[in-house]
């Protein structure tokens, strides 16, 4: 007899006795008849309701099992793409920040270039329509202007696409963002500022190649630039061109009704610009300045550098 | 389904073994769902409340998960018994710390008592038998004779004799040990 059949009750004839017998081997079977016989109850039930939560239990523990590895691999999946699109997303940013430096360049080169080139065209024309253009006021005696020139570290010229050109050749990479305030020019501003980005944003060394490729990109470009400025005005000039620039851009009556006359001596240097002004003979003071104003006025000279001229005006 | 059915024809062990080698909750399931109606009843005489029986069968059975990767075990069964049986004594002993469990000479009893009945055919022994029978109390015997020599059950014994089913199974229990007692003592064993 089941076990099952004597708590619905049956109880009664051989078949109970044979499990009643048994449970005299069986101490498992003995209590737990003597506990079906201590709470009367229907057991039945308790048991068929007991049978289906274990079932359930042990369903729920396959699926939460199930489900507990199938998250796991899920969020390793996860953190492993997240991982590698944040990677891509990083590299996609630096190109297209690397793309936006370059584009900027290349578009301030452009104006440079136009820049450079309307001026040279004007300098060229000025020569050759003798413009009275009025004179930048450069007062400063000899000493002075010396003096600039070793200070800034630059040639110092008097011609503006000279200062645009020794401007351009500055330092662009400078990392030091304050650095930025003494570069008067917008386009090196504009330079200065999206490599600084640059740098800053990528944090010390994480992508200094791109920088360094960049600012050696722009120092390239800008020295071409130059030598091709320097070309426009590889044009032959010496005594006799200056002379012809000088009668257009001297003042008339510089000594009033006298007739104005200066003796000057100067050396070409090293950028073959005139300098050391001697004025062994002039008839007045007005027209002394006068020369001084054109020559540093003056643009550069084929002769070589470091030659003593020896020239003589009259107008 | 087919698990179910392949699950009927396993053994107890069989069955535990292919749990501890998959982890099948639903093997461990199925082998603990045999012996619910044992373990549902143990705890109703331990704790003597359905509901806390209910939650004791659950209760097992969780252990059960934990517990039989941890041993070794032989027979299913025995063990399970244990672990039940310690386990209700543990909730006892939580609401009730001076629990006092009566000690039952049943099970030792039982057996040599059935091994002497086997061997019915040795006279000697049966003779025995029957003079102690005789000594034994008015009740005990009638329980005694009814219970094993006329195969009836607790239920019909009480119908019988009109006693309440407690005592039916009390006598039965003295009864038996007296016999044994008795016997011991004639057959010089």
């Amino acid at each position: 007899m089941k076990l099952i059949n004597y708590i619905k009750g049956n109880r009664y004839g051989k078949e109970a006795n044979r499990l009643e017998r048994e449970s005299l081997e069986d101490a498992f079977l003995q209590e737990a008849l003597d506990g079906y016989d201590t709470v009367i109850s229907n057991h039945v039930q308790s048991i068929e309701r007991l049978e289906e939560k274990v079932h359930e239990q042990s369903k729920n523990k396959k699926q939460s099992k199930l489900i507990f590895y199938s998250s796991i691999a899920a969020s390793i999946v996860l953190i492993i793409t997240l991982g590698t699109l944040l990677l891509k997303h990083d590299k996609i940013n630096d190109k297209q920040l690397i793309g936006k430096v370059e584009t900027k360049i290349k578009k301030t080169e452009k104006k440079q270039e136009v820049t450079i080139n309307k001026e040279a065209k004007k300098s060229v024309k000025e020569e050759n329509t003798v413009e009275n253009i009025p004179p930048p006021p450069i007062t400063a005696p000899e000493k002075n202007i010396e003096k600039k020139s070793i200070s800034a570290g630059v040639p110092v010229s008097s011609n503006k696409n000279e200062a645009n050109a020794v401007l351009a050749n500055k330092s662009v990479v400078s990392e030091n963002r304050q650095a930025s305030a003494g570069i008067k020019d917008e386009t090196d501003k504009a330079i200065f500022n999206s490599v600084a980005e640059v740098s800053e944003r990528k944090a010390m060394a994480y992508k200094p190649q791109a920088v360094a490729s960049v600012s050696n990109a722009t120092k390239e470009q800008l020295k071409e630039k130059q030598v091709k400025a320097d070309k426009v005005e590889q044009k032959e000039f010496g005594k006799k061109e200056f002379s012809s620039f000088f009668m257009n851009k001297a003042k008339k009556n510089a000594c009033g009704d006298v007739k104005a006359s200066v003796e000057v001596e100067f050396t070409l240097n090293v950028n073959q610009y005139p300098s050391s002004f001697k004025f062994p003979k002039f008839s007045c003071e007005e027209a002394k300045r006068e020369v001084i104003r054109i020559l540093s006025y003056s643009p550069r000279w084929t002769i070589a550098a470091g030659e003593k001229i020896n020239m003589k005006f009259s107008w | 389904m087919i698990l179910k059915l392949k699950n009927t024809v396993l053994t107890d062990e069989e069955l535990l073994r292919s749990y501890i080698s998959s982890s099948n909750q639903e093997e461990l399931g199925q082998l603990y769902t045999r012996y619910i109606p044992l373990v549902y009843g143990l705890c109703l005489k331990y704790l003597h409340h359905q509901q806390d029986a209910e939650d004791a069968v659950m209760h097992i059975y969780e252990e059960l998960i934990e517990k039989c990767a941890k041993h070794e075990i032989l027979n299913f069964k025995n063990w399970l018994y244990t672990v039940a049986k310690n386990h209700c004594l543990q909730l006892i002993r939580r609401t009730n710390p001076q629990f006092f469990e009566e000690i039952s000479d049943q099970i030792v009893e039982s057996d040599s008592l059935l091994h002497l009945l086997d061997e019915s055919e040795d006279k000697e022994k049966e003779q025995a038998l029957s003079m102690c029978m005789n000594l034994l109390p008015k009740e005990q015997r009638k329980c005694i004779k009814s219970f094993f020599f006329e195969e009836s059950s607790y239920a019909d014994i009480v119908l019988m004799t009109g006693y309440t089913l407690n005592k039916v199974k009390s006598y039965i229990q003295n009864g038996k040990r007296n016999l044994k007692n008795c016997m011991v003592e004639t057959l010089h064993l």
